[in-house]
């Protein structure tokens, strides 16, 4: 049976403000209804507010494609390789791909991810402030793709140029598409010409894009238009995910005497900080996932038609009751960490969300190893973003003590 | 005690292999590949926490 749509007009899915605005904007509207229709000048969209319904509904994938994966481009010019697929194509990419990302060969990129992690926070250190967005967050992740694609360690200062062209908001907050068109051309002809050269060399290198040009579909080679594609998803999903759910984390710890100690106290005896990176992940959780209603269905009382739009915050399913009781707020002590989506559900479940465990458990146990104490710089009020995924312009760090 | 897998469900979060390794192994791809559903006596807490960690809720237990 169908309830009357609650129609909003004043949600906004891009926007700026305080940094926990990025996260409590939901609260309001998820304490009164499951799933509204939100009507902006240029987007209109249904808004997921509750745990359960995100979770059916990107189990569904007959029902709620990615084709459209944002309502920020309804007509999106070609489909990203494998998020924009729909089963059973979809499938076939998943399965080449799920082993390079699987928790055990992502285990291995352990080592090296904490020596990087070692020298990042040394130099940091050594300066005594940072800007923990551009010295640290964003730097990692781009470190381990290289790695990982088996890409040349000095190409790192172009990504993180094409990154920052690709994926951040300018100053104002705005997303330029010219700007983030000039990155992703940028990163295409890139892997072009990377792929041609291994190609017409014979050797095909290393690293996951070694394997990538072994690849079949159905028997036949794969295209190498089709791995361009992929490369490029790759590098899109993966550095401002981590580097802003990182960014969140050191916020939240910086603003919180008491949850910083406690991480401090479980990095100095050398225990395991994987609850804490899961309550971090949960409350924090950065992106806002898109679907295209492919066929009429009633969901949480709502009747959605064939091209609907839909918004999924995960941040919101996160602190949904639903979840588990107590949602609404963080607690790092908690026992057993809750079944949170901030990796998504359903087939297109983030391909890297193991390699992105082990990021931020590195990244935050080797901080606070090497600067257990740290404070924002007192003239500074950070601020966030959000759009597809929740971000932080810039986080000043500074008073390191021990 | 029985571990019964929805594998359709299951999308690969591995978070029951998280909790407790040797009930829930996993495939080569990082899904869940359970070989003995059998939960071992005094194991059925690591078990319920385990399937409890499930995001996609394709774990349960039965009895027997």
């Amino acid at each position: 049976m169908t309830t009357p749509t609650t129609e909003v007009t004043d949600h906004r899915l891009v926007g700026v403000g305080a940094v926990d605005e990025a996260g409590d904007r939901f609260d309001a509207l998820r304490a009164l209804h499951r799933i509204v229709k939100v009507t902006e000048p240029d987007l209109s969209y249904w808004l997921v507010l509750d745990h359960d319904l995100v979770r059916e509904c990107l189990q569904n994938p007959a029902a709620f494609s990615s084709e459209v994966i944002t309502p920020l481009s309804p007509d999106p010019p070609f489909a990203m390789i494998p998020i924009q697929l729909d089963p059973p194509e979809h499938t076939q990419w998943r399965r080449l791909l799920a082993q390079y990302f699987s928790p055990r060969t992502m285990g291995l990129l352990r080592p090296r991810l904490e020596e990087r992690t070692v020298e990042l926070v040394a130099a940091i250190r050594a300066r005594g402030e940072c800007d923990y967005v551009e010295d640290f967050a964003l730097e990692l992740p781009t470190v381990v793709f290289l790695e990982l694609m088996g890409l040349p360690i000095d190409e790192l200062p172009t990504f993180l140029e094409w990154e920052a062209q690709a994926l951040a908001p300018t100053d104002e907050g705005v997303f330029d598409p010219e700007r983030q068109i000039g990155g992703i051309f940028s990163v295409v002809g890139y892997f072009q010409a990377e792929i041609a050269r291994r190609r017409e060399s014979g050797e095909r290198g290393d690293g996951l894009l070694a394997a990538m040009l072994g690849w079949e579909l159905d028997g036949v080679p794969a295209p190498d238009d089709a791995l361009v594609n992929c490369c490029l998803l790759l590098f899109l999903a993966g550095l401002d995910t981590v580097a802003m759910s990182l960014s969140f984390a050191m916020h939240h710890l910086a603003t919180h005497d008491a949850d910083r100690r406690h991480v401090a106290r479980l990095a100095a005896a050398g225990e395991s900080i994987d609850g804490v990176v899961e309550e971090l992940l949960r409350f924090y959780a950065v992106p806002e996932v898109g679907r295209k209603v492919k066929q009429d269905i009633e969901i949480g009382g709502q009747q959605l038609r064939a091209g609907d739009l839909v918004v999924f915050p995960l941040v919101s399913a996160n602190r949904d009751e639903a979840l588990v009781a107590g949602a609404d707020a963080l607690d790092l002590t908690t026992g057993q960490p809750a079944p949170h989506l901030a990796f998504g559900a359903g087939p297109h479940r983030c391909l890297g969300s193991h390699l992105a465990r082990i990021e931020m458990s590195v990244a935050l146990a080797g901080w606070h190893r090497a600067i257990p104490d740290y404070a924002l710089r007192p003239d500074t009020t950070p601020q966030a973003y959000w759009g597809n995924v929740h971000g932080i312009f810039s986080l000043p760090l500074e008073k390191f003590g021990s | 005690m029985r571990i019964v897998v929805d594998s359709g469900l299951c999308s690969g979060h591995a978070r029951c292999n998280a909790t407790a390794e040797d009930l829930f192994p996993l495939d080569d791809l990082g899904y869940v590949a359970v070989t003995d559903p059998e939960v071992p006596a005094g194991q059925e807490k690591r078990a319920r926490d385990a399937v409890s960690a499930c995001p996609e809720r394709a774990l349960s237990l039965a009895d027997g």
